[in-house]
Order: structure tokens, then C-alpha cells, then sequence
């Protein structure tokens, strides 16, 4: 490139910064410009000025909705996981964060309380369902012959209102498990034999619903607690 | 409607980690982006690539380098879809190319953008239509078609120099003509 044998300058910086902003330096005036957007603050303010006086010619491209697959893509790297939308279209991923911690603890707890008496078999996945204020915590561990043992530890329904538990695996829609008891704290729920198989790597969820449940079959009310189910 | 308040907070709760803030965010600005990254590159591999790019950088770390209140979100957002676009398109074609570009969409007739103050739309346009064809054309395809110098002083068959020469006084005249 010839740039530096370009006409010395009848202009100011601000006229540099504009060509920067503009993309069209090569060479050697490009990086001499680019060192000095990084170092000297009042260049660097006068191409941001001129990167959006330069952004309203954008408004004359019409709007394009990419792929429907891309954000998927995007998030799987962004988040590192591949745990698909349904969770975070309800807002609830955050919940779940703390819910590797939770299990540890609940390993301890379910092998020294109410769960594990003399002769009963042991529990081979467990989940804790904690609300994001802590308001309510629920934890549920399952036994191998299809029993979901549910403790509601802290909280419970709203006057007129129940609890309902949802199983939710990979992609699928949240499966309903049935409505927790709200004159006892603890539940057994047998879980119907073709949904055992999506207990591993799954979810279950909490949601308020109007008494007697759902009447969709999928959560009407807000999800108030959820957690990850861990395998012992 | 989503406006740009809306966006700056999303901005900023990306830089926080917040990951339905990061989906909002997409939701409501990939399209704009999507379209600029179409229009500069014309490729749609290669725009869905630039795409995926830019919302990974914003996720990491990228959304903290935004400076509230300090310039439209809208105008950074389109910055960075233009200039990412911009440095994929000469990675793909580092030689000067002499292709027309295409006529710019009307924006009347594109899907509902985001809002941005109608006055500052005409304005920049206005602005351009006050240069000579010639010149304001040479914006525009700096712009959008990522034409250097070089490129420009083939494309409108004039020595370098004289191409330097008209655009910076055009840019000049557009500052002006923006700060009325």
C-alpha cells in the first residue's frame, strides 16, 4: 500500500478518525491510526463518535431473523451445556446452579433420615428444588422399584392453591408428576415405568397451580423451585 | 416495542453473566444484526458465522466493554456487527473487487426495526443526499461494502489521492451537515 505517500494533512484528527471509523486506511496509516484509537483517549472519542454517526447508515438494511437453530448453537457454547430451552424460557436455569452442592448435602440427609429405614432400598437419584429466595426447598430421592420419595422441607402452598411437581427431561416438554400432599410433608409418589428412564440428567420442578392442578397438563402458575437430578 | 433503554439493560445484564438477559438480547437485536452482517458479507454462511462471533464475545466479556449512556446501544451493536463483518469479508476477499453493490433496501419497507429516533435516520441520509452522488456513494460503500482507499479509487477510476482528497472533504461536509 502507498497510503504514507497520501497528501500531508490539510485536515485534523478528526478527519483521521473518521477514515478509521470508515474502515478505508491500509497499511501503514491503518495501524498507525489503530494504535492511536487505543492509546490517546481523545482520538478514541472522536471515532466512537464517527463509529455512530456512521451506525444510522445501518438503518437502511432491512432486518434478517437468522436460522432458528444458531441461538442454540450460541448458547450451547456460550453456556457450556446443552440443556435445551424449555428451562431457560421459563427463567429458571439460575435456580439450578447451586443444585451440585445441594445434592451433596442431600446425599447425607436422605441416608440418615426419614428416607432410608431398615429394609427399604436405597436411593439411586436424588433432587433438591430450592426457590430462588430460599422460600421454598423440597427434596426428592427415588428408589429403584419406581417410589419418588418427596419431602417438602421449607414452605408450602398458597392459600387455595397446591404444589405440583413436573419432571422435565433434555428438550421434552415438563411431564407432570402429580400434586404434593398438602397435609403431610412428605410424599410417595410412584412414578409411571415409561417416564423412569427420563429421571437420569433430568430436572424436577415445583409449580403453583390451582387446586386439584394443572388443567393443561403443562405449568399454569409460576415455577417456584427447581433442581437438578443427581445420580448417587 | 423494544427500545434502546431496554437494550442498554440488556447489555449490561449480559456483562453480568445473566443468561436470559443474553436471550433477550438476541431476541431482540439479532435480526438487526444478522441483516447488516447479510448485507456487508452476502454470504449466509459466512454472515451466521460472524453472527455466532459477536453474541459469543458479547456473552464473554464483550457486553462489559459497553459504557452506559455514553452512545446508542443500538449504534454500538451495529458498529461491532459492521466491523466484524467487515474483517470476515477481507479475510474471504483481501483483493480489491470492482463489483457494483447492490442498491440499499428501502427501510420503509423492512420488517419493524428497533426503535431509533426517526430524525436521526433522515438526518444521516439527508446528509448524504447534500454530496455529490459520486461521494455519497463512496460512503456508503466504505460503509457497508467494506471498501478501502484502493478500492474506491478503482472502482470510481480516480488516482488515490484524489480519492482521499473528495472522501475526507465529504466526511467533513457530513459532520457539518450533522451537528445543524
Amino acid at each position: 500500500m502507498t497510503d504514507d505517500s497520501l497528501t500531508p494533512d490539510e485536515f485534523g484528527d478528526d478527519v483521521l478518525a473518521a477514515e478509521y471509523a470508515l474502515g478505508v486506511l491500509t497499511g501503514q496509516t491503518h495501524a498507525d491510526a489503530a494504535a492511536r484509537a487505543r492509546t490517546d483517549p481523545a482520538f478514541a472519542v472522536e471515532v466512537n463518535a464517527w463509529q455512530d454517526r456512521l451506525a444510522a447508515l445501518t438503518e437502511a438494511v432491512a432486518p434478517v431473523a437468522p436460522p432458528r437453530g444458531l441461538f442454540k448453537r450460541i448458547r450451547r457454547e456460550a453456556f457450556g451445556e446443552a440443556r435445551g430451552g424449555f428451562l431457560r424460557q421459563l427463567g429458571i436455569i439460575p435456580a439450578i446452579m447451586g443444585a451440585t452442592a445441594a445434592a451433596v448435602v442431600l446425599y447425607a440427609t436422605v441416608q440418615l433420615g426419614v428416607f432410608t429405614q431398615p429394609g427399604e432400598p436405597t436411593p439411586t437419584l436424588v433432587a433438591q428444588m430450592v426457590a430462588e429466595d430460599n422460600t421454598l426447598v423440597v427434596a426428592a430421592a427415588y428408589t429403584d422399584d419406581g417410589s419418588l420419595f418427596v419431602e417438602r422441607r421449607v414452605g408450602a402452598s398458597a392459600p387455595g392453591r397446591v404444589l405440583e411437581l413436573w419432571l422435565i427431561s433434555g428438550e421434552d416438554a415438563p411431564v407432570s408428576l402429580g400434586v404434593l400432599a398438602q397435609d403431610q410433608v412428605l410424599d410417595q409418589i410412584t412414578v409411571p415405568e415409561g417416564l423412569r428412564d427420563r429421571l437420569t440428567g433430568g430436572v424436577l420442578a415445583i409449580s403453583d397451580e390451582p387446586q386439584g392442578g394443572s388443567p393443561t397438563g403443562a405449568p399454569t402458575g409460576a415455577v417456584l423451585a427447581v433442581g437438578e437430578i443427581m445420580t448417587l | 416495542m423494544t427500545t434502546p433503554d431496554d437494550i442498554e439493560h440488556m447489555i449490561l445484564r449480559v456483562g453480568m453473566g445473566d443468561r436470559k438477559a443474553f436471550e433477550a438480547l438476541y431476541s431482540a437485536t439479532s435480526a438487526k444484526l444478522f441483516g447488516i452482517m447479510l448485507r456487508v458479507l452476502k454470504d449466509r454462511a459466512a454472515a451466521e458465522e460472524v453472527l455466532q462471533d459477536v453474541y459469543l464475545r458479547l456473552w464473554q466479556g464483550g457486553a462489559q466493554t459497553y459504557s452506559a449512556g455514553k452512545a446508542s446501544p443500538i449504534s454500538w451493536l451495529a458498529t461491532i456487527a459492521r466491523n466484524r463483518s467487515i474483517d470476515k469479508l477481507r479475510q474471504i476477499r483481501p483483493s480489491t473487487t470492482l463489483d457494483d453493490a447492490p442498491e440499499l433496501a428501502d427501510p420503509a419497507k423492512g420488517p419493524e426495526a428497533l426503535a431509533i429516533a426517526a430524525s436521526e435516520r433522515a438526518q444521516i441520509f439527508a446528509c448524504l443526499d447534500e454530496l455529490d452522488p459520486d461521494r455519497s456513494a463512496a460512503v456508503q460503500g466504505a460503509y457497508l461494502d467494506g471498501d478501502t482507499y484502493a478500492d474506491l479509487a478503482a472502482r470510481f477510476d480516480v488516482p488515490l489521492n484524489t480519492m482521499r482528497t473528495w472522501l475526507r472533504r465529504s466526511l467533513m461536509r457530513l459532520k457539518d451537515c450533522l451537528s445543524r
